[in-house]
């Protein structure tokens, strides 16, 4: 088996000859034929031109909604729209697997939903308001947002929802933010969500490495492996179709990394988790804090789903604030999976001890200032998802 | 498609060398492929609190050129280059334009040899971020075997020359090309005397 770091060394001389012929990954230049297509391009990304001509307001909240994060891109929502409220329900079929064992991560990937669906109703003149799990008899019906007539209350965090992208590149290390962790909070506010600020050098090196340990971890079991490399789409072809899912552009990786992993056509899972643990030991650790959201341990639904808009508001905050977030959960992906499985647990005692024994880690991300921008995701759009 | 360009260099560089034994002509074009380091720095200023740090990137590409000699040819003289060159950064995948002119003293031991070595200056345009473009201020050396094939090592002290600065927290984050020593810079450089004049 040829070493990881001579298969990485020949990916980058083929990236250096790449260069040479006057290929850019970046996607200033397309080679049709030859797999590398441009970046952020065609009808999968059409939902970012948001709201674009949309004018009722029902719908450019519905169309805020599909703008939501979630894990591994998997938009696990379904969305209708009534007269006087948009309601928001669980895609269960659009699961990780055992990458999501007690399908936390959906769960709040829809509460990242509702809440874009809450800002932007406010912003069009709609006052939201919001009810989870509205009907016991209907779990997968998981919010109702009422919308009722009042004067537009547009926010930074509307203007926010389409430059909102996860930022999976490098962070300015360390930097100094002081005040962050107050702001955090006070836009966090919610008293069920509690809010675990990791800032001093020692917190994020501990964090870090267990973070790759984690990620190690996953990498190991061929179950979560398959199931997180299900979702990723490598062609464009793929994107066109699927309009979800994790994509090369979007990695954080160097220009010509992603010029000559798209001209090499689909790697191997061994391949990708290669990257990305190696991603997770540099670029992907990089930042001014780690940031835990946990709530009670019973670990309900509807927790989740405020944690997901807790998520959301904090990301679509930092995105006005010109900071870049990436979620960073291997770390719960491991308790989750541990339990589900009966295993020792080794990844849950870690999160025990840095949100206290009687809470439970739901969500884990890093902040920072970003070096470069992030590239956008494909979005299903609203057609594809209303029902 | 390698061997017919290979052929082609193979070609170049025998004609090149059959007219080198007579007189240089006084400008003599150039081709060369360039391999050279990059920096930027990233400053970031928030509410009293200062960070900085830096990264380097490869950049590749062709470049062409014009020697040109300044003093009349002998075992020693005082030699120019100018260049333009085209190439992306390999992280960034931004095209630069470098603009180059070096002054060396020319030194040849030997009717096949020569020995460069003087100084240099250039600016560096990032055609996909003005913010990141740069001056350089060199040191080339370079060695060329018959007139034709010249290895040359640039390092350069690199200089920004504009920033890109945005609002982050209530402060600022500025980017730009550091000031800082790259050591980095190789060229494979053809010169056809056949083409001067």
């Amino acid at each position: 088996m040829v070493p990881s770091t001579s298969r990485r060394l020949f990916l980058e001389l083929v990236g250096a000859h790449a260069a040479l012929l006057g290929v850019a990954g970046s996607g200033l230049v397309a080679l049709p034929g030859c797999g590398v297509y441009r970046a952020e391009t065609g009808d999968a990304f059409e939902p970012w031109s948001f709201p674009g001509g949309e004018t009722v307001p029902e719908r450019v909240a519905a169309r805020a909604g599909i703008l939501a994060a979630s894990p591994h891109n998997t938009q696990p929502w379904g969305i209708a729209i009534a007269p006087d409220a948009v309601e928001i329900r669980a895609r269960l079929d659009r699961h990780l697997g055992a990458m999501d064992s007690l399908r936390r991560e959906l769960h709040v990937g829809l509460g990242c939903c509702v809440e874009n669906v809450a800002v932007a109703a406010a912003a069009v003149g709609r006052a939201p308001t919001v009810t989870l799990l509205p009907s016991p008899a209907d779990p997968a019906l998981v919010a109702r947002v009422a919308l009722v007539p009042a004067p537009p209350s547009r926010s930074p965090l509307f203007d926010a929802i389409a430059a909102r992208h996860t930022n999976r590149g490098a962070y300015v290390d360390g930097a100094a933010l002081p005040g962050l962790e107050q702001a955090l909070r006070a836009v966090a506010d919610d008293p069920r969500v509690g809010l675990r600020f990791l800032g001093s050098a020692p917190e994020r090196a501990r964090f870090r490495d267990e973070t790759v340990l984690a990620t190690e971890a996953i990498c190991a079991d061929a179950e979560m492996s398959a199931d997180s490399g299900r979702w990723y789409r490598h062609t464009a072809e793929e994107i066109q179709e699927h309009r979800d899912g994790p994509t090369l552009d979007a990695t954080g990786a160097g220009a010509a990394t992603r010029t000559v992993g798209k001209a090499l056509g689909r790697p191997s899972d061994d391949t990708m988790n290669e990257y990305w643990i190696d991603a997770t030991r540099t670029r992907q650790t990089t930042g001014t804090a780690f940031v835990l959201l946990h709530t009670a341990a019973e670990n309900l639904r509807e927790d989740q789903l405020r944690v997901g808009r807790v998520y959301q508001r904090l990301h679509l905050w930092a995105t006005s604030q010109g900071l870049a977030m990436q979620p960073l959960n291997q770390l719960p992906e491991r308790q989750d999976r541990e339990e589900a499985r009966g295993m020792t647990p080794r990844f849950g005692p870690t999160l025990a001890e840095l949100v206290g024994r009687e809470r439970r880690a739901q969500m884990a991300f890093r902040i920072g200032v970003p070096w470069d921008d992030a590239s956008a995701s494909p979005r299903r759009p609203l057609a594809w998802v209303l029902s | 498609m390698r061997w017919p360009a290979c052929a082609s260099v193979v070609a170049l560089v025998v004609a090149a060398a059959s007219s080198a034994g007579a007189e240089e002509p006084r400008f003599v074009p150039t081709a060369a492929l360039v391999a050279s380091g990059q920096s930027e720095t990233v400053k970031v200023d928030v509410g009293g609190a200062h960070s900085e740090e830096r990264r380097s990137d490869l950049r590749f590409g062709p470049a062409v050129g014009l020697g040109h000699r300044l003093t009349a040819p002998g075992r020693l003289s005082l030699d120019g280059h100018g260049s333009v060159g085209l190439g992306p950064n390999l992280g960034g995948g931004r095209y630069l334009l470098p603009l180059r002119e070096d002054v060396a003293a020319a030194f040849r031991p030997r009717a096949w040899l020569a020995l460069r070595g003087g100084l240099g200056a250039g600016l560096t345009i990032d055609l996909g971020r003005g913010a990141t473009s740069y001056v350089e201020l060199a040191l080339p050396v370079s060695v060329t075997l018959v007139e034709v094939v010249e290895l040359a090592y640039r390092p350069f002290l690199s200089l920004p020359v504009a920033s890109e600065e945005r609002t982050t927290f209530g402060g600022t984050r500025s980017l730009s090309a550091s000031t800082a020593l790259v050591p980095l810079d190789f060229t494979l450089r053809f010169r056809v005397p056949a083409l001067g004049f």
